[in-house]
């Protein structure tokens, strides 16, 4: 009994140590076998969806091989000639390729933790709409600009913020000075996050209400029989429910500190402000290679995705020391 | 476990074969045919998004498929459809497939790939024997220069479109608004106006608000501020470095043969100096660098921009939105004097070409492309009487089908021939000619076009006022005219046709470097005393050694 | 719980309220580009009302064959493909909510997962699969290559292992075996995560323009985001990339700026899902949870 408790210690799901328990002492009274009959169902389950994997995901996967290649399409992959590190070094001195790196990943990390905060605190407080049908409707309006490009968007926003739009005409009304949203270096970063926050918050919610939902009435109820304010139960209720999504959806956006979005930098962006606004998709775009040099833009995203690698294993290892919980 | 890891590995195996049968080529086989006996073509087709085909017609089944069909027994047969960048990346899939059409237009550096490896036809012998009369005087007409580019180790290896800039770049002027605030523009009528002339119109306008609305600019510029061929000059300040003798985004040689690159120039320094000094005034818009294309445009349209710098055929396509708005807005072109005061109008003149067809090595009939050619370019542009000859074809240029809906979307002129086309129609026009003896359709059409609109200045329809514009304004009267006076100075850049390794490596970052510094001169955030910096900058980053290699293929030619 | 509507309600239906605002503005735009005249759209006139009022664009989409066929493939598609997605999360995401005690070969499965989804081949060597695969053309180069939506399964994974264990643990002691638990207790109390992932199922092969551009080699085959997609013209960069392009090709190219044909377009596209919505929106608004764990 002692060297069971043992093991269940470990386990990484705390909270589910009474079940583990039970669990171990069940199966000192039933047989192996029915646990022997469960593994093969659980591999069977997962056979399709694995098979599809090696075909639609491992299979193209012979062409990171590009990376490290002068690919020519017509040579093809097992053709073209190996040129070891040269993609690598050619991107990485590249005169502009540090101050890019940084662009991407402020913009991209600004995008990041907004597009988390953001959504949570928009679902806790449409979550408070009592009024009947109206929450519906709201919830519909928010997702709309998701399903914009941005190069309708784009144009909405230049509309709304060039020197001569609607918020600087509202500026001018209370007698602020004008801002040049789209010419400044200072201001346009700050524009592509929040801008991008608005336009995915509303999607971005909707994980997060389902969250809410998912959270125990029960525990509300008991909250206020014991007198807890609505600042004290979104505290300590709603959030800490939420917490594992919360932790959960961080963590699958942080491959994404590479890649600041290319479709709204391409529709915002100008020569003025490539010194903030330039980010990596934009910048090797332009400096015309992706289309063209099919070895550069794999090298580019493998190096994305082995940062992306390292990120989600450290980040799931943080979380599992400070919360007890893995993610994967 | 690890049981299960032979069988992952496994299956990547079993795919292997699959991707190996990507490579491999084939021989000359025997072409497919259809129930009627015609040879089966595959074609890389070139779209367009509004394409205007009449119902029931699409890229895949047209009347030029048909008229090929009926006149060498050849069924055509889109092996991909698509348009611009996804066309090219069709092109590039099919290529790394190892599975391309029968035939398709490529890009010159897919073309180098294509004969590096192998896949396309030699077509020296077939362009020899089958190509019309017509079809090799067009191409003589360019000395050669345009077949040349798509000769690789003496053999014609695909059939080249063309496509030529030639006179001064141009700025455009709303003459309902010279009149109205009465100002003198042009009065030697050599349809060249100086920049002062240019600067005291843009100040006028913009002073003086001839719409009314408040909002008129002087000159807006787009943020790519110039550009090295007529094409994409519109609302570029092209025209304006030329009067200069700067002549950006080319490569030029001196007197010594030494490529030099044209935006790096003492005189491109001077014509930013001036530009900083438009802006300064803020005669040049105050959001120059962040305004779009569609801004700008949308200015146009508006009566909000009175100067519009672009091509010869801005009108057709661009200024044609401001008079469909307001039937009083009538722009007029005009060339720019040199800032020198020699009385001159510097221009570029660069042959290019446009897309190449290349047919399948292998494909059993190769003398098919060339067929086609005379077919489209020589028996159809020649016909006297397409109404009754291609009716069908007839039919689409009423409807001004787009030209991609053609077998190989290229265009086949003779070198300057817009002068001399642009010339009859005018003359036809102005009743100087018959308009039935035109030899060729497009000029017949558009002679009709600028009678129209001649006839009935004030109640014309926007689309015969362009016509007149493109034509008579700006080809017959500006083009014609600074030629046939003598005052043309034209320039002639290097032409190299194929992508130079070092261009591929650096070419695009030396560009960007270049767009990014000049908008930083023009609106003063960098001093221009800064300018010798950003050459030598231009050098080290890779502009050295694009120079030198283009020296080298220039040296070579020699 | 009644609450009274106070200082604290009434700044919260405010933020809500505005930001729920901002976020009709672009729709708004988009909606009166699509019933204004081409000449107001030019002159960029248009802003949140319609100039010149005219339904002169939806007339032709009435009347464009091709956008009605490709909005046929993009529904069966996005059924096709939520069908085989939600078979695809809850096979994988059920074994793998078990801990490695009850499912040994977890870990090795769960790496697989995760490297699929942080590395992919590229376009080229995906592209030689679908076509070796004899795809090209076929709706299937559309559903099959994303059949498994990781981001998904390891979401609903998450969800499942929120499942009380103890629901799991009087199943298991009566004798129910890993199907039945699966169907009977952690398909119904997951409902709300369900509901979820078939939204970004719906919502991304809906919207998913590019596997069309390139699997598919005839237009007639496009299903709508890429037929849409297709159609516009980006004049900036068509005028820069302009050089080889004769006079001829470049009038008519951008002789065709629609952007009023094209806003109407998009507004059509956006309007089945939003009509999907409402029957997905019951599961995140009221909590399936509530009656299943209440014991």
């Amino acid at each position: 009994m002692e060297q069971i408790k043992k093991t269940v210690k470990k386990s990484i799901f705390k909270k589910d140590q009474h079940f583990y328990l039970a669990m171990e002492q069940k199966k000192q009274t039933v047989k192996k076998s029915i646990f022997k009959k469960d593994q093969h169902f659980y591999l069977a389950m997962m056979l399709p969806g694995i098979a599809f994997l090696l075909i639609f995901a491992y299979g193209p996967m012979f062409g990171l091989f590009m990376a490290f290649q002068d690919f020519v399409p017509a040579k093809g992959v097992f053709g073209s000639d190996f040129v070891g590190l040269d993609n690598f070094k050619y991107l990485f001195n590249l005169p502009d390729i540090w101050r890019v790196a940084y662009n991407t990943i402020f913009i991209a990390v600004g995008k990041i933790v907004l597009n988390t905060i953001i959504p949570i605190i928009f679902a806790i407080l449409l979550n408070e709409i009592r009024v009947k049908g109206m929450k519906k409707y709201m919830q519909t309006i928010v997702y709309l600009p998701h399903f914009l490009s941005w190069v309708i968007l784009g144009s909405v926003v230049v509309n709304l913020f060039n020197l001569d739009g609607a918020v600087n005409q509202l500026f001018e009304v209370v007698g602020l000075d004008s801002i040049n949203f789209l010419g400044s270096n200072k201001v346009f970063p700050h524009l592509l996050i929040w801008t991008d926050v608005w336009k995915g918050f509303g999607y971005n919610s909707i994980i997060f209400l389902a969250a809410i939902t998912s959270i125990d009435p029960g525990t509300y109820e008991a909250a206020t029989m014991d007198g807890a304010s609505w600042w004290q139960k979104v505290r300590h209720v709603t959030l800490p429910g939420m917490m594992p999504f919360i932790i959960l959806m961080t963590i699958l956006a942080l491959p994404g500190i590479l890649s600041a979005g290319f479709d709204q930098v391409y529709n915002l962006y100008s020569p003025p402000v490539y010194a903030s606004g330039d980010v990596l998709d934009t910048y090797i775009y332009r400096i015309g290679l992706i289309g063209r040099d099919y070895s550069l833009g794999t090298a580019v995203g493998l190096i994305r995705s082995i940062v992306g690698l390292v990120l989600i294993y450290v980040s799931n290892k943080i979380a599992e020391k400070s919360t007890n919980r893995v993610m994967f | 476990m690890k049981n299960l890891k032979n069988k992952v590995l496994l299956s990547i195996l079993a795919l292997a074969p699959f991707i190996l049968s990507a490579c491999g080529g084939e021989q000359t086989e025997e072409a497919a045919t259809n129930a009627d006996g015609d040879i089966i073509m595959t074609v890389g087709q070139q779209t367009a998004p509004n394409s205007k085909l009449p119902e029931g017609d699409s890229f895949s089944d047209n009347a030029y498929r048909r008229l090929v069909k009926e006149k060498l027994g050849i069924e055509l047969e889109s092996a991909f459809e698509a348009n611009g960048e996804d066309y090219d990346r069709q092109v590039s899939l099919a290529i790394a497939s190892g599975d391309i059409p029968d035939m398709m237009v490529v890009s010159r550096d897919d073309l180098q790939e294509l004969v590096d490896n192998d896949l396309v036809a030699d077509l020296t012998e077939v362009y020899e024997e089958f190509a019309s009369d017509q079809i090799k005087e067009i191409y003589g007409s360019y000395d050669g220069t345009t077949l040349d580019a798509a000769t690789i180790d003496d053999q014609l290896m695909a059939i080249p479109g063309t496509t030529n800039d030639f006179g001064p770049n141009m700025v455009w002027i709303r003459q309902d608004w010279v009149d109205q605030l009465d100002i003198k523009l042009d009065e030697d009528g050599n349809h060249a106006i100086t920049l002062d002339e240019l600067e005291s119109t843009a100040k006028a306008f913009q002073e003086r608000d001839p719409e009314g609305n408040g909002r008129t600019q002087g000159l807006a510029i787009a943020n790519w501020l110039t550009s090295g061929d007529h094409g994409s000059s519109g609302y570029t300040a092209t025209a304006i470095t030329n009067s200069f003798g700067a002549y950006p985004k080319v490569y030029l040689q001196d007197d010594n043969n030494e490529v030099y690159y044209g935006s790096n120039t003492e005189e491109m320094k001077e014509s930013l100096t001036y530009l900083n000094k438009l802006f300064k005034e803020g005669i040049l818009d105050s959001q120059f660098g962040t305004r779009t294309y569609d801004d700008i445009n949308a200015m146009m349209v508006n009566g909000e921009l009175g100067i519009v710098p672009g091509p010869w055929h801005i009108s057709d396509w661009g200024l044609v939105q401001a008079k469909t708005a307001n039937p009083d807005a009538e722009f007029v072109p005009y060339a720019i004097e040199n800032e020198n005061g020699d009385g001159k109008v510097n221009a570029v003149n660069k042959s290019a070409t446009g897309g190449f067809v290349v047919i399948r090595k292998g494909f059993e009939k190769p003398e098919a492309l060339i067929e086609m050619l005379n077919v489209v370019f020589d028996d159809v542009a020649n016909s006297k009487d397409m109404e009754n000859e291609y009716p069908e074809l007839y039919e689409y240029a009423q409807l001004a089908v787009d030209g991609s809906v053609k077998p190989f979307n290229i265009e086949l002129f003779p070198n300057e021939s817009e002068i001399f086309d642009a010339k009859e129609a005018t003359q036809a026009a102005k009743g100087e000619i018959s308009i039935e003896e035109i030899s060729k359709f497009v000029i017949q059409n558009n002679a009709r076009k600028i009678k129209d609109y001649l006839d009935n200045p004030s109640d014309s329809d926007p689309s015969d006022w362009a016509v007149h514009a493109s034509r008579t304004l700006a080809v017959n009267d500006v083009m014609g005219s600074t030629r046939e006076a003598n005052i043309l100075n034209e320039i002639k850049p290097i032409v190299i046709f194929q992508t130079l390794d070092s261009q591929q490596r650096s070419g695009a970052q030396v560009g960007k470097l270049e767009e990014e510094m000049f908008i930083k001169f023009v609106t003063g955030e960098e001093s221009l005393n800064n300018f010798d910096k950003y050459v030598s900058d231009w050098n080290s980053q890779g502009g050295t050694v694009i120079l030198d290699e283009m020296q080298e293929v220039v040296d070579e030619r020699e | 719980m009644k609450e009274k509507f106070g200082i604290r309600q009434f700044t919260i239906y405010t933020i809500v309220i505005l930001l729920t605002l901002s976020c009709l503005i672009p729709m708004l735009n988009v909606v009166s580009l699509s019933l204004s005249s081409s000449a107001a759209v030019a002159g960029n006139k248009v802003g949140l009302w319609p100039v010149d009022l005219t339904m002169a664009a939806y007339e032709r989409i009435v009347n464009d064959t091709q956008f009605w066929r490709s909005f046929g493939i993009s529904v069966f598609r996005v059924f096709a493909s939520l069908i085989l997605n939600l078979f695809m999360i809850v096979t994988l995401a059920y074994p793998l909510s078990k801990s490695k005690r009850f499912f040994h070969a977890r870990g090795l499965f769960m790496s697989i997962i995760l490297f699929a989804m942080l590395f992919n081949g590229g376009m080229i060597p995906t592209y030689l699969i679908i076509k070796n695969l004899g795809m090209i053309n076929s709706i299937w180069s559309l559903i099959l290559p994303g059949a498994v939506p990781i981001g998904s399964v390891i979401l609903v994974m998450n969800f499942f292992r929120g499942v009380p264990k103890s629901l799991e643990e009087s199943a298991w002691l009566d004798g129910a075996n890993p199907w039945n638990i699966l169907t009977k207790i952690y398909i119904p109390i997951s409902l709300p995560s369900l509901a979820t992932v078939s939204l970004f199922s719906i919502v991304g092969s809906w919207n998913d323009f590019m596997s069309g551009l390139i699997y598919m080699t005839k237009i007639e085959n496009y299903p709508l985001m890429t037929y849409i997609q297709s159609l516009s013209v980006n004049i900036a960069e068509t005028l820069q990339n302009s050089s080889g392009m004769s006079s001829e090709q470049l009038q008519s190219l951008l002789a065709v700026s629609d952007s009023n044909l094209n806003a109407a377009k998009i507004v059509v596209a956006i309007v089945p899902l939003l009509l999907i919505y409402p029957f997905l929106q019951k599961y995140f608004v009221h909590g399936i949870v509530v009656g299943a764990v209440k014991e």
